[in-house]
Order: C-alpha cells, then structure tokens, then sequence
C-alpha cells in the first residue's frame, strides 16, 4: 500500500514538473531573437510574406496568448504541427521515438549486463592487476567522446573489416511495422533473418551509446561492492564457513546493488541525451536528429512536443527505478 | 572438500571448459559476422539503383512548400516544370510547355502546354493544373512563393483554354521566364480531393507526390528518404541506358556519408562535399570526383547603414585587406575560384567587360582607412566591429578569422561570433539587430541578375536577410529597379552592367569567390549531367555499369 501511494504521489508530481519545464522552454524559445517563420518563407521571401506567416502561425500575438493557446493544445492532447514539416509533432515522435528507445533500451542493458559483473569482479579482485585494468577502461568509457568513438568503430568494423553495417535500423527489407522497434517486430513476424539483420544493425550504435553508462555502472557497482564486503555481517558470514560465492550472491549482491540501480534512472536520461551524436553517425532514424533539427530551426511545436515528451519519459522511468530500489531495500518504503 | 580434478598443472577442469566455450564463441564470430556482411541478408545495392546521400534532412514532399536542398531531388524527378533548367551554362528548355509568347510591355505572357501529358495517376496536364498550381504556391506563401510573389499573385494565371494558359503579371518583369522552373505542376484534381480546410492538400502533398516526372514516389520515410521508381509512362521513354530506381537518403555526418560511398552502400554523394574529403577521394580509384565551376557566390556582407563600415573608404579597406589567395588555396583547398564578377557569378551575363576588382593589396588598405579615420567620428571608427560567422559551416568562421586578422594588422578591433542561421537570418531583417558584418552564400533558383543583385541591394529586400546590410544607393536604385521590369533583355544587360560596376566601386561588400561544385560518384555512375540549378539531381540520365 505504501508503495502504491508513493507511485500515485510521484505521478501527480509529474503534472507540476512537466508545466514547469514547458514554461521554461517556451519562454526560452520565444525570447531568443530569432524568426522561425523566415526559415521557412526561404531565401527570397518578401517583408510582407513574413509578416502574413507571423500572422498565420500566431506569432504576432503577445506570448501569454500564444502560451494559452498551446496549453489549449496540450488539453486536446495536440502537441501541435511542426512548422518545418507541416506535420503533426505526434507523428514526428511516434515514427521517430521507437528507434531511439531500441537503440537506449539496448545500450543501458548492455551496459548493467557488462558494467554491474564488471563492478563485481573489480571488486572482489581489489588492487590486483584485473582492478586496475578496468578501473582505466571505466575512466576511458567516461572520458572518450561519442562522436570519435562512433567513428572509429564505424572505420574499423564496417569499412575494414566488414563485419557490421554502417548504419541505418535495417538493410533494405523491414518487417511488418508493429511496435517500431525493429527487434520486436521482426520477432512478431518471426523471421529469423530480419532479427538477425536488426540485431547486427544495433551492435555498433549501441555499444558506441553505452560506454558513459557501462563505465558508471562498474565504477558504482565496484564502490558498491567493496563497502559492503567490509560489513560486519559479510565478515561473520566467512568466518561462519559460508561459500564465498553464496556470500557474494546471496547476501553481499542485494545491498551493493541499491546505489547502481538508482543510477539506472539518470544513465538513462543520459544516453538519451547522447543519441543525438551517435544518431547522427550512425543515420539512426530517431529522435535525436530530429532534436537538432528542430533546435537549430527554432521549430516551436517541435521543440516544445519533443521536450514535453522527453520530461515525461525520464519522470517515468526515474519513477520505475525508484519503485524497484524500494522493492531491493525495503527500509527506504519503510521512510516513505 | 574434494580434490579438484585437474588437466593440466594449475588448470582446473572448470577454467578448461571456460576457455573452450571463449575460443568457440570467438571463432564463431569472427567468422559469423563478416558472412553475414558479405551475405544477401546485408546484401549489395543492384546496378539497377542509384543512392544518392545528402546532408540535408527532408521535411516534407510538398515542391512548392518544402525548403533546404533537399526538396530538389524529387522536384526534378517526381514533378514536371514548364520550362527546366539543363546542363551549364544552364539553358532554359522548354518541358510541359512547348512556348510562349511575350507582350512587348513585359506583363502578359502566354503559355502553351504540349497536348497529351499525363500525371502519374493518368489525370492529363492541363492549364487547369498550371492555373491551380500558381494559385496554391502564392497563397502558401512559403519557399518558391517568396520567389514569385514580387510578379505573381494567387489570380495572376488565366486558362485559355485546355493548353493554353495566360500570366498576367503583378508588374513588367525581365525574368519572368527564368523563374518558371522554380514551379513545379501539381495534379490539381488530386490535391483537390485531398484538400483538408481549405489548405490545397498540404497535409496530404507532405507524405505523398502529385507529379508528372520520369520516376514515382516507390516508398517514403520521412526519416531517412524516399525511393521513386520508373513511370511507364513517361514520355521521354526508356530505351537506352537508364536506371530503374533511385533512393535520395539522408546521412548527416560527413564522415558516415562517405564511408557509405567507400562501401558501395552510396553512389553519390552531395555536390559540396568538403574540400578536405574531396582531396582525400580524388585518390581513390573507385571513386569519380567531377568538378564544375557554379553559380554560388560567397561573400561577406558590410552593413551599410552603421559605422564604421557606412564609410565607403573603410569597406574599401577592407575589400583590400582580405586575403583571397590564401583563404581559397589554404581554407578551400582551390576548390573555389576568385569572384571577378563582383557580386554576380563568373559565368552570369551582367558582369561589364573589364570589370576592375579589389585585390589584396595591404597599402591600398591602409590609404582608405586613413581617409576613413579623416572622415568618421573617432568612437566610430575605433568601435569593435562583430564579424557574424555561421555555425556549422567552419570556412565562414575561417573567413570571418582571416578577415579580423588583416584587420588587427591595420590597427582595427573586430571580434568574431558563430550564431546558427536562423538567429542569424532573423536578425538580419531588421536594421536594429543586423549584423555589423557577416557572411553567406547565394545559390543560384533563377539564373539571372536579379538573384544576385536584383534582391541584395534594393530596398525592396531590406526586411529579410537578402537585404540584410540596407544598401540604399540612389544611383543603383533605380538601374536594379527598371532592370527587374522590363523584357528587352540587351537593355536589362546594359542596366546591370552599369549597376553592377557601381556596386563594386561602392565596395558595398567583400566578393571572395565561385564555389566549384563537385560530383562525387563511384566509378561505376555514368551519364550525369551537372546543371548549376538544382544540383544536377535530375538522374534520368543516368545509370550505373
């Protein structure tokens, strides 16, 4: 019951953080001086066509009408038409949203698969030559930037070796759209050579995506461990005779894991934030570009839909894992 | 506890078996991942099928509203125009029109369309669809309706009769006829059973085409591209060497987008292709650089309304202080030429004989700017002027460092900024907000003056940023003005000729150069055929061996 209220609290919680950050936004957005509606008039555009889109678009209105006309928008549940495209942001996001989410979805899996035994092992072989090995590789996956990374890996692996494409969800043939995530729905077609095509697509984006995260997760993961192997209770179960690895499984892993999955929330929103270079690398079909493409054009409706969207994953998915953590400690519902 | 069983001395049956499943699984994938590359599941493009990658995202398959470069690749090839540009010099050739004739005054132009054409959808061409598609493209106001607007307006367009339609200008205009192919025709009886609210079937056009063209829209990823099909029925026919499909995609990384040409993943490539890349793909035997000298300019904007650079002797200064040779040699790699048309292209008809342009010459600098100290207000002269560079796009902000170089050795205080183009743009289109000194391209839509100095130095433009710098010059005024409206083309060359050597003399800008566009292609692409007009994206042409 606790726990439940304390989901429905954050929940409502969301509503307030969400108007804030649209504030924040669409105030930032329409006090920079610039024009979007010159963009899209083009090179050669007279005065008076400008001023006859401003007037379209609603942008000659004072900012307080135009925020309440938004939010009018928002209530239908219309997060508008983006003014690049003439398209409904809605549409934007729901062809867009799916390969990112595979791409951050698989690149945070393979980073708690990799970075949590990783951790575990770096700990459990303190100060020998292992640790010291994969404390540098953690400070290098922090250190090295996406965008070198990405290419490098692309050289190598693709136009050397051959081994991986290049880029792009799917060479040529997709499968039956579902979900959007190519993995799933080539699993809901069962087609065994789609999978594999879409799987073989995701290797290198998605391992260039995870390393910030797999490198924090074994860095967490590894503190984690070594606080609690220096517990009292971990010390009186090896002298008590107790298999050392039912003491790292059973008794040591639940506790050190705590800190790592409450990193889970905030990895996630930052290799969301980090698909924009590696979507850009790898001509990933997602959100990321999309992003850019929208800021740099100062497309209101998209920068405002696409943010709105966002907000709202990362209050969920920080929901998820904070439900999870008390679910792994029950002394934290225990203070709810 | 049990003795463990062992192998070998130190190896125990459990890190035995360990390290047999690391060596299998290792073996397998060094071997599994290559087959699969080399396999039909990652599979080789058929010769059949050009891909062609492009920096630039596309937003939308509407010709008359969709903006950036992108939108050429299915103008030329999903849409018919009635008239097209081809080859360079680029020539005007008639294409669902068959001709048109003229009245002497310049304002009424009537057009005769050849019988028989078709939409894709088998609905025939007609003046209807000619009348319908100027209505729309002025009313969405957007991209090519900027461009016509100044002559045309939503009823501007009369049907004669089924192939015959009549233009009656807003005002004479010179270039009328060279502005044509910007307007693609759409099928208006299809736009019409989609029009939603009365919008001319935008929503619709955004995801689908209306077209004419030698290939139809096969598939379409608003994310990625689109992919158009021979149409059976095109005129032209098919008989000879052609390609059966094409694919435009977008890859936005240089590096990604050339190594999808390295692969064989990509047939061609964008035609501004860094100057760095090109040098390094010149070397490559399966790899076809083709170069050609274009209509885009490059300049730097002086404003001429704000000190200091409202001094004529301080933009003089300028002009000869800029290092032309080392920015084109060392920044662009020669991949650029030298404007000596001042602000109009090389190639373009309007340029005088003779025409005197600045070159770098340090002393002739210093001596204006001596006069210009003499004639400005000190705080005037001595104010750090703001060099705007566009983010992004790494030559203007070498440009923009070279110019406040030579500045600095004159004893001037410049300071160098990067904005993106929209902030950019948008304050430039008011005198408060405009820049100091900027810069940008001109690329060529209408292959005539007017592109280039019709709307950069009339004040009708001042309010967007082709005007951006508010050059106002009593006696260039009027020559540019009457140039844009009349018809006879001798006396609009004599106007432009006269304007465009005042211009210079005026100094009203920095004219640095010509971009060369290059063709990147593999080897194995034939047939291409530049045109300094829509990038040479219209592929009929083409095929691959």
């Amino acid at each position: 019951m606790k726990i439940i209220s304390f989901v429905i609290k954050r929940l409502l919680a969301t509503i307030p953080t969400l108007f804030g950050l649209l504030v924040l936004i669409f105030t930032l957005s329409r006090i920079i001086p610039t024009s979007p509606v010159m963009v899209i008039a083009g090179e050669f555009s007279t005065p008076a066509q400008i001023k006859a889109l401003e007037v379209r678009y609603g942008f000659d209105q004072p900012l307080h009408i135009q925020f309440l006309n938004y939010l009018k928008k928002i209530y239908r549940g219309d997060l508008g038409v983006s003014l690049r495209s003439n398209r409904p942001v809605i549409t934007e996001l729901k062809r867009r949203l799916p390969p990112t989410f595979e791409l951050v979805i698989t690149a945070t899996a393979i980073a708690v698969l990799l970075g949590v035994p990783l951790g575990i092992i770096a700990a459990l072989k303190r100060n020998s030559w292992i640790d010291h090995f994969l404390r540098a590789f953690t400070v290098a996956g922090v250190a090295v930037a996406s965008f070198w990374l990405g290419i490098m890996l692309q050289l190598v692996f693709s136009l050397y070796l051959q081994a991986f494409p290049l880029g792009d969800q799917m060479t040529g043939a997709v499968p039956p759209h579902v979900t959007g995530f190519m993995v799933i729905d080539s699993i809901l077609a069962f087609d065994g050579a789609l999978l594999l095509d879409a799987i073989h697509h995701l290797v290198l984006p998605a391992v260039t995506l995870c390393m910030p995260g797999l490198a924090s997760f074994a860095r967490f993961t590894r503190s984690g461990f070594l606080g609690v192997l220096q517990s009292d209770y971990i010390v009186y179960s090896q002298s008590m005779g107790i298999p050392k690895r039912k003491i790292i499984y059973k008794y040591a892993f639940k506790n050190a894991i705590v800190a790592t999955v409450s990193q889970v929330g905030l990895i996630f929103g930052l290799l969301l934030a980090n698909t924009v270079i590696v979507e850009y690398i790898y001509f990933w079909p997602g959100l990321g570009a999309y992003m850019v493409d929208v800021m740099l054009f100062f497309d209101y409706e998209g920068i405002l839909g696409t943010t709105l969207f966002i907000g709202l994953v990362f209050l969920i998915i920080n929901i998820i894992v904070d439900v999870i953590q008390a679910y792994l400690d029950p002394r934290i519902v225990e203070k709810l | 506890m049990k003795g463990k069983e062992t192998y070998l001395k130190g190896i125990t049956r459990r890190t035995f078996i360990k390290g047999l499943g690391a060596g299998a699984a290792l073996t397998m994938g060094s071997g599994i991942f290559p087959a699969i590359s080399k396999s039909k599941l990652v599979g080789s493009v058929p010769p059949w099928k050009l891909v062609w990658s492009i920096p630039s995202p596309f937003q939308g398959l509407d010709p008359h509203t969709a903006g950036d470069d992108a939108p050429y690749s299915f103008k030329m090839n999903l849409y018919g125009q009635l008239y097209r540009y081809q080859d360079s010099p680029p020539k005007i050739v008639p294409w669902i029109a068959k001709g048109y004739d003229a009245d002497p005054g310049g304002q009424q132009f009537t057009v005769y369309l050849k019988e028989g054409l078709k939409f894709h959808d088998g609905n025939e061409i007609t003046a209807e669809d000619v009348r319908f598609s100027v209505e729309r493209t002025i009313e969405m106001k957007k991209q090519v309706g900027g461009t016509l607007s100044p002559i045309l307006a939503k009823d501007s367009v009369k049907v004669i009769d089924k192939y015959t339609c009549q233009f009656n200008l807003r005002r004479p205009s010179g270039y009328f006829i060279a502005a044509l192919p910007m307007l693609a025709i759409v099928n208006s009886k299809l736009l019409r059973k989609h029009d939603k609210d009365g919008d001319y079937g935008a929503t619709w056009l955004t995801d689908h085409e209306a077209g004419s063209g030698a290939y139809m829209l096969k598939k379409w990823d608003f994310a990625k591209g689109w992919v158009g099909v021979q149409w059976p029925d095109w005129p032209g026919g098919w008989s000879g060497n052609h390609l059966k499909e094409i694919e435009f995609n977008t890859i936005i990384e240089v590096s990604s987008r050339i190594s999808s040409l390295l692969k064989g993943q990509s047939h061609a490539l964008e035609l501004f292709v860094p100057p760095d890349q090109i040098k390094r793909l010149k070397g490559n035997p399966n790899v076809n650089v083709i170069p050609n000298t274009s209509l885009s300019t490059f300049f730097i904007r002086l404003n001429y309304t704000r000190p200091p650079t409202s001094n004529i002797h301080y933009r003089k200064a300028l002009n000869y202080a800029f290092p032309y040779d080392p920015y084109i040699e060392k920044v662009m790699h020669n991949n650029v030429v030298r404007s000596e048309g001042g602000p109009l292209p090389n190639k373009m008809w309007g340029r005088p004989e003779g025409l005197k342009i600045y070159k770098t010459d340090m002393e002739k600098a210093k001596k204006e700017l001596a006069i210009a100290k003499k004639e400005l207000p000190t705080e005037d002269f001595n104010r750090e002027v703001t060099v705007k560079a566009i983010k992004g796009y790494g030559s203007t902000k070498l440009a923009a460092l070279y110019l406040a170089d030579v500045a600095g050795e004159l004893g001037l205080k410049f300071k160098v900024v990067e904005e993106p183009w929209t902030v950019l743009s948008s304050a430039a289109s008011k005198k408060d907000t405009t820049h100091d000194i900027w810069m940008h391209w001109r690329n060529a839509h209408i292959v005539d003056p007017v592109t280039w100095i019709g709307r950069l130095y009339t004040p009708e433009y001042q309010g967007t940023f082709s005007g951006s710098t508010y050059y106002d010059n009593p006696e260039v005024t009027p020559l540019l003005v009457k140039a844009g409206s009349i018809a006879a083309q001798d006396e609009r060359k004599k106007l432009y000729e006269k304007a465009c050597s005042l211009i210079v003399e005026d100094a009203a800008d920095i004219w640095i150069s010509n971009e060369k566009l290059n063709g990147v292609f593999t080897s194995d692409v034939h047939g291409w055929r530049y045109c300094d007009v829509a990038f040479g994206w219209d592929v009929y042409s083409m095929w691959r061996a």
